[in-house]
């Protein structure tokens, strides 16, 4: 399944990011020949990819294509098997979701990872609260006041509208936990948000503002990426695009100078062999 | 795009009932003083009867306070009246070598070891706290027929450890760790983390929460405080006993559970568990007013306990009843 197109460059092939006027920025974060297997199933085979600050990236693969376990290498999950991940150019071992964070990799997962009966700005600084006095560790005294001023700027510099109050965030709508969580990436000063499907289960002015967002964190000089089955939002979000299938590279696209039917078959596995 | 998320209507998940429930031990409180009040006016309405209610439920309060962030976190401690048991006994011995007030301090201490044992088997064990506590709940108690040789072992009758025993000492107990406990679950991280394992554990860990650490230290402070409440109780009765706490547990769970912590977890106050041991207490002392013979107050206790949790579950968190 070689590539006669030169803009799909199959297997290990690495393109440069389309956006940033710098001659040659040096990738956030470079993935070199990374797998993973679960037993007998080998989820992902020779991954090689850069990640540029400023760029989101759109990652698209069918159903078990691998896409969700590739972003838990990144984000501390899973272990790869094999292969090396390279962080601001130091090779670096994320063995849990925390020392991703350490490295400024916040990860919106699927399911979130908000907890559902703290309120927002709880899940805001959830364990990394403001405090003051003496205390250190579990015993510091939490300077509520403070973390919910922050949270409201937090939320005025996004343009993001929640209910006022302390309430849990499992009364909030999908986009509005969505929104937060987003907001908790950027509170943080992340360098890559991971977004996996973040528009799933949202209403489409809920998706519209998940995109602005999303937008937003790559004009911040974020990198992004963003899982997604939708080609609507690839096409609107996504600066470059990575297609997995069955586990494997099969493309890297510029999203300007692709289209609908190129993505398409290389989901389907099927590029460089259609006619058109 | 300035498109406003707030016209999508925030979905609160919790019904009327459930936003009811922290008030269940007011309602409860004041039901039992009118009826009890009406039912025997002249024994029940005095001062000197409520002072009895506090001194009894002071005991209580601190065992209750323990197992309210136990049950906060989702988890249960069966241990509690065996624990209080074991380290009152243990205490009463200690106190003819190291002295009464050597002796009371050390009960929290003695409870705490006890507790982080629980928690220890609990966390790493990676057993429910049901069994991993009711396990606790025989053997400290087997141990406490052991070592005291089945009979009651006495204090010294002066002293700082039998004054602990006299009001209002217990209650001031009481206020001192209620209003600790109080300020460690809503103001410390502790607190806050405490409601996040309960809300959701998977997610408080892969948010790299502290959660097993958490645990161990929860169940310590629970056996802490069952040990403090043991030597409480033992200073007012003046010996440790080998039958002292059977069935406690029972009584501080309900306290908890009236108090408004659901037994599912993920919220709670301290506030209410103290409103809720008064229930208890208050509960008792009508009944024994009125004449109820023992084992019908036994029977009582156990309705109650259900009829609590009956009340104050939630069930949205339950997918699987076993
Ligand atoms: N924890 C696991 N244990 C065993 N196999 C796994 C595990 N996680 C994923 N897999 C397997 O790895 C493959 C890739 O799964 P993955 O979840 O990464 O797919 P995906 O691209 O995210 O799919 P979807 O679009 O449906 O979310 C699948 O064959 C899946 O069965
Ligand atoms: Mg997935």
């Amino acid at each position: 399944m070689a590539a006669e197109d030169p803009l799909v460059s199959a297997g290990n092939g690495r393109i440069s990011p389309a956006r940033g006027g710098d001659a040659t920025p040096v990738p956030f974060l470079e993935i070199g020949g990374l797998g993973k297997r679960f037993g007998s199933v080998q989820a992902l085979s020779d991954i090689n990819l850069d990640i540029y600050c400023g760029e989101v990236l759109g990652l698209l693969g069918d159903n078990g294509a691998g896409k969700s376990t590739l972003v838990k290498c990144i984000s501390g999950v899973h272990r790869p098997t094999v292969g090396t991940i390279r962080c601001e150019s130091r090779e670096v071992i994320i063995s849990s979701p925390v020392v991703a964070r350490s490295l400024g990799i916040e990860t919106v997962f699927q399911d979130l990872a908000l907890i559902p009966n703290l309120d927002a700005a709880a899940n805001l600084f959830i364990g990394r609260e403001l405090s003051w006095g003496p205390f250190r560790g579990l015993l510091r005294v939490m300077r509520d006041r403070a973390m919910e001023e922050d949270l409201r700027q937090c939320l005025q510099q996004l343009d993001i509208h929640i209910p006022a109050g302390r309430m849990r965030v499992d009364s909030f709508s999908g986009g509005q936990r969505q929104a937060i969580a987003i907001a908790r990436a950027v509170r943080w000063k992340a360098k890559l948000v991971i977004l996996d499907e973040p528009t799933a289960a949202l209403s489409v002015p809920e998706q519209r503002k998940v995109l602005s967002l999303t937008r937003q964190l790559a004009s911040d000089r974020i990198a992004v990426i963003y899982i997604t089955h939708n080609l609507l939002d690839v096409l609107a979000v996504t600066d470059r695009i990575a297609i997995l299938h069955r586990g494997k590279k099969a493309a890297e696209l510029r999203t300007k100078e692709t289209n609908e039917h190129e993505i398409v078959s290389a989901i389907m596995g099927t590029a460089g062999k259609s006619s058109s | 795009m300035e498109i406003d998320v707030v016209d999508v209507a925030a979905r609160p998940r919790l019904n009327a009932w459930e936003r009811l429930t922290p008030y269940i031990a007011y309602a409860a409180l004041v039901t039992l003083i009118v009826v009890f009040g009406v039912l025997a006016p002249k024994l029940f309405l005095t001062e000197r009867n409520f002072g009895v209610i506090l001194q009894n439920s002071a005991v209580q309060c601190v065992v209750a306070i323990g197992m309210t962030f136990v049950i906060i976190i989702g988890s249960i401690d069966l241990s509690v009246g065996s624990v209080m048991a074991l380290v009152g006994i243990v205490a009463a011995l200690a106190s003819t070598v190291v002295g009464g007030a050597m002796a009371f301090f050390l009960t929290p201490a003695i409870g705490a070891v006890l507790g982080l044992v629980n928690g220890a088997v609990f966390v790493y064990g990676y057993i429910p706290s049901f069994i991993v506590t009711l396990g606790m709940l025989s053997i400290a108690r087997g141990f406490t027929i052991i070592v005291s040789g089945g009979f009651p072992i006495d204090i010294p009758p002066t002293g700082l450890f039998p004054a602990v025993g006299i009001a209002p000492v217990p209650i001031l107990i009481v206020v001192g760790v209620a209003v600790v406990a109080s300020f460690v679950l809503l103001k410390t991280a502790f607190g806050r983390y405490t409601i996040a394992v309960g809300g959701d554990e998977d997610k408080a860990r892969m948010l790299g929460l502290p959660v097993d650490r958490l645990k161990l230290v929860i169940f310590t402070l629970s056996g802490a405080l069952a040990g403090l409440g043991g030597g409480i109780l033992t200073a007012e009765v003046g010996a440790g006993s080998p039958t002292m706490g059977i069935g406690f547990e029972l009584t501080a769970i309900s306290a908890v559970v009236i108090g408004g912590t659901p037994l599912t977890g993920g919220a709670g106050s301290i506030l209410g568990t103290v409103v809720g041991s008064l229930v208890m207490s208050t509960l008792a002392n009508g009944m024994i007013i009125l004449g109820i013979p023992t084992n019908v107050q036994i029977v009582l206790t156990g309705v109650v306990l259900v009829g609590a949790v009956l009340l104050s579950i939630q069930r949205s968190k339950i997918h699987i009843m076993k």
